[in-house]
């Protein structure tokens, strides 16, 4: 269970620039539940995954996971429980290294790294296997270098690496957002079935309506560093783009114009 | 034909001493290439290794001990100039400047005078056979060996758990963190091993050479890029075997070319120029090939 108290967070304190992205934030987030961010442009979205991530100090408030406080932890420390996916593809691999290292490298994301030789030949087998379930060709091309694939397959692989390891929180920033759209229904296809397979707890930030009325079982909506409302499974269920624009008196021209 | 006849009589020379610039030149090549950390600090740990190594021997002590702590001292080194890096936001360029100056005070105060004569001490060559250090049908297997054994022993570090994730670091610091490395750990770890090479080299040299000198680093570092970079040429960096083959392949090939030069006639006090004009052709051609010189950024490194 992921416990967020109080967290805040103000960029340029004290100049005129200043500017606040968490204003108080209070979020509760139950094992296996799978939470559905929008909001517009500068509402605090990414500012709030990567406080959790670790990526940005706060300025208060405490984060918590199953109990755990993990605001004293660095990033890589924090990677023990969590996983990410970027929105930019570039981000979440690494381009000179092969397919097959990037997945070695998320394998052992929660482990202490020995000197025993990573790619074993039944590593190699289990990679192959996962690769196979997204259909994109990649389980052949595992000697591949990574920066040989499109964004969309980065992307697919940044999806696997995060989700394979089974992490206690599974972080998705616009992970489809720059994918062309076939690219990002397999990848979005990809993602909920992990989800489900693995029971995830996962908090996603998305711009696209259809997808958060679609995926999740909670929906909320962040504006100007606050969490304004919120939406269980009950009342996801049967929700139009509509009634969700309304609801949320949606005054963002990106998100209506979004499909 | 006499300036084949010099130049042909010196290969062998030439040949032992470019397999211990080998050190050298992997020291260089593992921040570049490996870890994107781009580092000056062998012009220092070089001439700190064999200062360090020098003077433990003129005042008795064992070589390997000597050679041991020569290495420890340039690990030292190379970690200060990471820590400098990483703790301070200062360019690694800048950071490995200002270690590699402060050295230089160093090194002097280490030796107590700018030269000392190890001809009349033990070293490593002697220990293990009397005529090892010249007779170079013994020689050069040796040395061949021993840069031998650390080519292997990176190459088998890097397919450990431990190594990709060190590689990690250099290809993309962020998604390394992001799965779970201490960044801190790796460039720290990386940077100091590297310069550890690098001092390990100028031990070896001041025993072979039977003296140590504090300017015997000037311009090692560019002598090290251009054999990293005609290496590179070569073989390739396509793997990780090839990316550590190339240093030593490629200080063997520039060192006969030196002395080739200059037993055709090149003013020694030319060869900088005649070294550092290469360098610069081979790092601009990328550029110049794709037509937009300086539009492109040819490596991505760390700022
Ligand atoms: N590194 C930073 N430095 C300064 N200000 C920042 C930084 N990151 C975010 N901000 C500011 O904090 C506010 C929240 O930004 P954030 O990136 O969290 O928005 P978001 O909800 O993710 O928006 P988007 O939908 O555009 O991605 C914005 O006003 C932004 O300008
Ligand atoms: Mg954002």
């Amino acid at each position: 269970m992921l416990s967020i108290k109080q967290l805040c967070k103000t960029f340029y304190p004290g100049t005129p620039d200043e500017k606040t992205a968490l204003d108080h934030v209070d979020l509760e987030l139950d094992t296996g539940s799978f939470c559905v961010v929008i909001g517009s442009n500068g509402a605090g979205k990414s500012t709030l995954l990567n406080a959790i991530s670790g990526k940005l100090p706060v300025d208060g408030g405490t984060i918590a996971l199953d109990g755990e406080d993990i605001g004293p932890l660095p990033v890589h420390q924090r990677a023990r429980l969590l996983a990410r996916v970027f929105q930019d593809p570039m981000i979440g691999t690494a381009p000179g290294m092969s397919i097959e290292e990037n997945l070695l490298l998320a394998e052992l994301r929660a482990s202490r790294r020995s000197l025993k030789f990573g790619l074993t030949a039944a590593r190699r087998r289990l990679f192959r296997d996962r690769l196979a379930l997204l259909g994109l060709g990649l389980e052949d091309r595992l000697d591949a270098r990574v920066e040989l694939l499109s964004g969309g397959q980065r992307q697919a692989l940044s999806l696997i690496m995060a989700v394979s390891t089974n992490p206690r929180l599974l972080l998705l920033d616009e992970h489809t957002a720059a994918l062309d759209p076939r690219t990002a229904g397999l990848v979005m296809e990809a993602t909920v079935r992990a989800v489900a397979e693995f029971g995830l707890t996962t908090l996603m930030v998305t711009h696209n309506m259809h997808h958060a009325i679609e995926y999740g079982d909670r929906l909320i909506m962040m504006e100007a560093g606050r969490i304004k409302l919120g939406l269980g499974a009950e009342e996801k269920r049967g929700l139009t783009v509509e009634e969700l624009v309304a609801r949320f008196q949606i005054a963002d021209d990106k998100i209506l114009l979004s499909d | 034909m006499d300036f084949l006849n010099s130049y042909i009589g010196l290969i062998p020379v030439t040949m032992a001493q470019s397999l211990i610039y080998a050190f050298v030149a992997t020291g260089i090549m593992l921040p570049f290439r490996i870890l994107s950390f781009p580092d000056l600090t062998s012009e220092g740990a070089f001439p700190l290794g064999g200062c360090v190594c020098g003077v433990l021997l003129s005042i008795g002590v064992d070589p390997l001990l000597a050679m041991t702590v020569a290495a420890m001292a340039g690990f030292a080194a190379g970690c200060t100039t990471a820590f400098v890096h990483l703790r301070f936001g200062i360019n690694t360029l800048l950071a490995g400047i200002l270690v590699m100056t402060m050295l230089y005070s160093i090194n002097l105060r280490i030796m107590g005078r700018s030269n000392i004569a190890l001809f009349n001490y033990e070293n490593i060559f002697s220990n293990i056979h009397p005529d090892l250090n010249f007779d170079y049908t013994m020689k050069i297997p040796f040395l061949a060996a021993l840069i031998g054994i650390v080519v292997l022993g990176f190459f088998w570090f890097f397919k450990t758990e431990k190594g990709v994730g060190v590689r990690a670091v250099g290809a993309n610091p962020e998604m390394a963190e992001a799965q779970g490395i201490n960044i801190w750990t790796a460039t720290i770890g990386g940077v100091g091993i590297a310069s550890a090479l690098s001092a390990f080299g100028g031990a070896l040299l001041v025993q072979s050479q039977g003296f140590a000198d504090v300017n015997m680093g000037f311009g090692i570092l560019i002598n090290g890029l251009a054999a990293l970079i005609i290496g590179e040429a070569i073989i390739g960096r396509n793997s990780v075997l090839r990316q550590l083959l190339a240093p030593v392949v490629g200080a063997m090939v520039y060192y006969q070319l030196v002395s080739f030069c200059l037993a055709l006639g090149l003013p020694p006090s030319d060869l900088k120029l005649a070294t550092g004009a290469f360098v610069l052709i081979m790092l601009a051609l990328p550029t110049l090939k794709k037509g937009k010189a300086g539009a492109v950024r040819p490596e991505k490194l760390r700022e």
